[in-house]
């Protein structure tokens, strides 16, 4: 299977051509752009999740996936996340772990593992946030809201606090603690105001725009409504 | 202090590098991370005082930063997608629309324009802030910041004004004719500056583009 | 006349100048700014010489369309008796692309359509009974002839050569050769338990233009964070 990432940093579309009948790859419901009409598309309600955690908490949006399989050599598939930004690949091999905002999940291949009842989960929970430790061998593809910026901690810089908002995700290896910050305009949503501060050695990953303050900022604008 | 701008000129973000003990002061919603020997301070009172007294409504709240014990370093981005850009205030000084103020260096003096004023963004909360002193300030818009030298006259819709040189004067009617400017409006909701000098634009009008997203979305209580 | 992209490829403004002769055909919703000696009638899309039936069809689905939670499809004929340019671009940005109309046939979404110059045929085109209920395009828009043509895309535009069978998503599609056969395809309402919506599958050969953003899908994203 290949895959292309085009249209970065602003729009980003993943292009995924198969080589063998068989080819899987399983994305997040709603990720799909358009398709050969042969590739087959099934929805997966047990998803590929180590938890019994299928429904994320945080909004009401499901995890549920899609897989989308080839039935012959050549068949394409695009598929693009919700909102406006980036997209990136990484490989992970049997051993390494990745730990990524559920929000910020796009696509994986069959051989990875998504839990979201790590140990660490619960704190990050607290403050709204939902990670997901991924692991297992093949390569996943996630979104961000914005630009990626990554940042590695080690030599250079020995720790950093990040605004929970633009969290996308990190590598093993990173110690973190989530704290509230006070002086941070807390915006209407609980949860506003928390960072995570992370030292030790491993790579992090921004992303430069915030959803919640796209919320707030929209708003106003909608239209007012007996709930 | 070093600002450069990443990702431009849609996504972007604004790394400011900080030698020791320099500091930044920059709007609160507008921070991504920052070096862990970065200290955040919310500003003083006097200014929230200020502010709240003139508009009796929402004031711009900011956080000063410093870095202790070495270099250090603060990521800061906007709201919406669009560029950012540094002005140099000393020689020159400006006005800015209230929602594109990012950061600025402690030497530059942020205080509210006088006089009422019409929304520039969806008419709530929105006033514009005057510069004195010296030093860079950052500001970000939504879509491109394009640069207008103005010589003479301007009239361009609200929406996308973002910042513009003390040197114009602005009204709210137009006045004859003058020079049309790209961003002139269907919804006829225009200023108009007199003089000459700088006006940095947005391309894109944030009342617009709520209107059209707002629309989609589910309705609200209140 | 005579055009120019600006700010390409992620917030594209149009910028038209036309010759005291020509006629600009622009989407109603999308002009930015005028110059002042500009004239702008205001007329409901009805195809070029209209009927009185032809009329009432497009007053009709205009309606429809409305209920439906769509744009009404107004134009802005725009003409220039001493010259002038036009500023066009769609509230939620992305890239516009330059089409030339040599006498072949294109089907748009209507949120697609920016604008055309020349003797170009607009026609409203009824998509299906099945599509009322979706909250994308509820019909086409068949536009054939001589000139120019310029569609918008949310995010990134990508083509796609169709041989054989595509399937895109509806919320994804912008334009496709008119030699293509469309079917409507997937739930009628809302989303299907895939969490994708409805979709359009294209068969024969021809082009496919597609945008790497989806505006209900934003506001799907955008909701999980609004109170």
């Amino acid at each position: 299977m290949q895959s292309e990432i085009r249209q970065n940093p602003d729009f980003a579309i993943v292009k995924i051509t198969f080589e063998r009948v068989g080819d899987q790859i399983v994305t997040e419901a709603g990720a799909m752009v358009a398709r050969d009409a042969g590739v087959e598309m099934r929805t997966n309600v047990e998803g590929n999740f180590g938890g019994v955690l299928r429904r994320r908490i945080v909004g009401a949006e499901s995890l549920f996936q899609n897989t989308f399989t080839a039935t012959a050599p050549g068949q394409t598939l695009y598929i693009a996340p919700a909102c406006e930004g980036s997209v990136t690949a990484i490989d992970l091999d049997p051993g390494a772990e990745v730990f990524l905002q559920s929000g910020a999940y796009l696509a994986s291949t069959p051989g990875l593992v998504l839990d979201a009842k790590w140990h660490g989960a619960r704190e990050f929970f607290a403050g709204g946030l939902v990670l997901l430790r991924t692991y297992g061998e093949g390569r996943l593809w996630f979104a961000s809201y914005g630009g990626l910026h990554a940042i590695d901690l080690g030599q250079a810089r020995s720790g950093y606090v990040v605004d929970n908002a633009h969290l996308v995700g990190f590598t093993s290896g990173l110690r973190h603690e989530v704290r509230r910050v006070s002086g941070l305009k807390s915006l209407f949503l609980p949860g506003e105001g928390l960072v995570t501060d992370f030292s030790g050695e491993g790579r992090l990953w921004l992303q430069t725009k915030n959803a919640a303050a796209l919320a707030h900022f929209v708003h106003p604008f909608r239209r007012v409504g007996a709930q | 202090m070093q600002i450069t701008v990443k990702f431009r000129p849609t996504q972007s973000l604004a790394e400011v590098r900080l030698s020791p003990a320099e500091s930044v002061v920059a709007e609160s919603g507008a921070l991504v991370g920052m070096s862990s020997n970065v200290a955040m301070q919310a500003e003083g009172a006097g200014f929230f005082g200020g502010l709240k007294r003139v508009f009796g409504g929402e004031a711009i709240a900011r956080n000063v930063f410093t870095a202790q014990g070495g270099p250090g370093e603060v990521l800061l981005s906007t709201a919406l997608s669009g560029d950012m850009t540094i002005l140099d205030v000393g020689a020159r000084q400006w006005c800015v629309e209230s929602r594109a103020y990012v950061a600025s260096a402690p030497s530059v003096r942020i205080s509210p324009k006088g006089g009422r004023v019409r929304g520039f963004f969806s008419g709530a909360g929105a006033f514009v802030l005057e510069t004195g002193g010296s030093g860079m300030l950052l500001i970000g818009g939504f879509g491109a910041i394009e640069t207008i030298d103005v010589k003479g006259g301007l009239v361009i819709d609200q929406g996308h004004v973002v910042a513009w040189e003390t040197s114009l004067v602005p009204m709210d009617e137009p006045v004859g004719r003058g020079l049309v400017a790209t961003f002139l409006a269907a919804e006829g909701s225009t200023r108009t500056f007199r003089g000459a000098g700088q006006v940095f634009v947005q391309s894109r009008s944030p009342s617009s583009y709520g209107a059209a997203i707002g629309g989609l979305l589910p309705a609200r209580s209140g | 006349m005579r055009y120019l992209l600006k700010h390409a490829p992620s917030f594209a403004l149009l910028e038209v100048s036309l010759a005291p002769d020509e006629v600009l055909v622009a989407d109603a919703g999308t002009m930015v700014a005028r110059s002042p000696a500009i004239r702008v009638d205001v007329r409901l899309n009805a195809g070029r010489r209209p009927g009185f039936f032809a009329k009432l069809q497009a007053f009709f689905i205009a309606v429809l369309r409305k209920i439906s939670g769509g744009e009404i499809l107004f134009m802005n004929h725009v003409r220039a008796p001493s010259g002038g340019f036009v500023w066009l671009a769609p509230p939620v940005s992305g890239a516009v692309k330059h089409i030339p109309l040599r006498g072949q046939r294109l089907l748009l979404l209507p949120g697609a359509y920016v604008a055309s110059v020349g003797v170009v045929d607009l026609k409203v085109r009824w998509a299906g009974w099945r599509s009322i209920f979706s909250r994308e395009a509820t019909f086409l828009l068949e536009v054939s002839g001589k000139g120019d043509l310029w569609v918008a895309a949310y995010g990134a535009l990508e083509e796609i050569d169709v041989n054989g069978s595509y399937v895109v998503d509806r919320g994804h599609l912008i334009a496709f050769d008119a030699s293509l056969e469309y079917e409507v395809q997937g739930p009628t309402v809302g989303l299907g338990p895939s969490g994708e919506g409805a979709a359009m599958e294209l068969t024969g050969q021809g082009k496919v233009l597609v945008q790497t953003r989806n505006k209900n899908a934003l506001a799907g994203w955008i909701a999980r964070h609004l109170p």
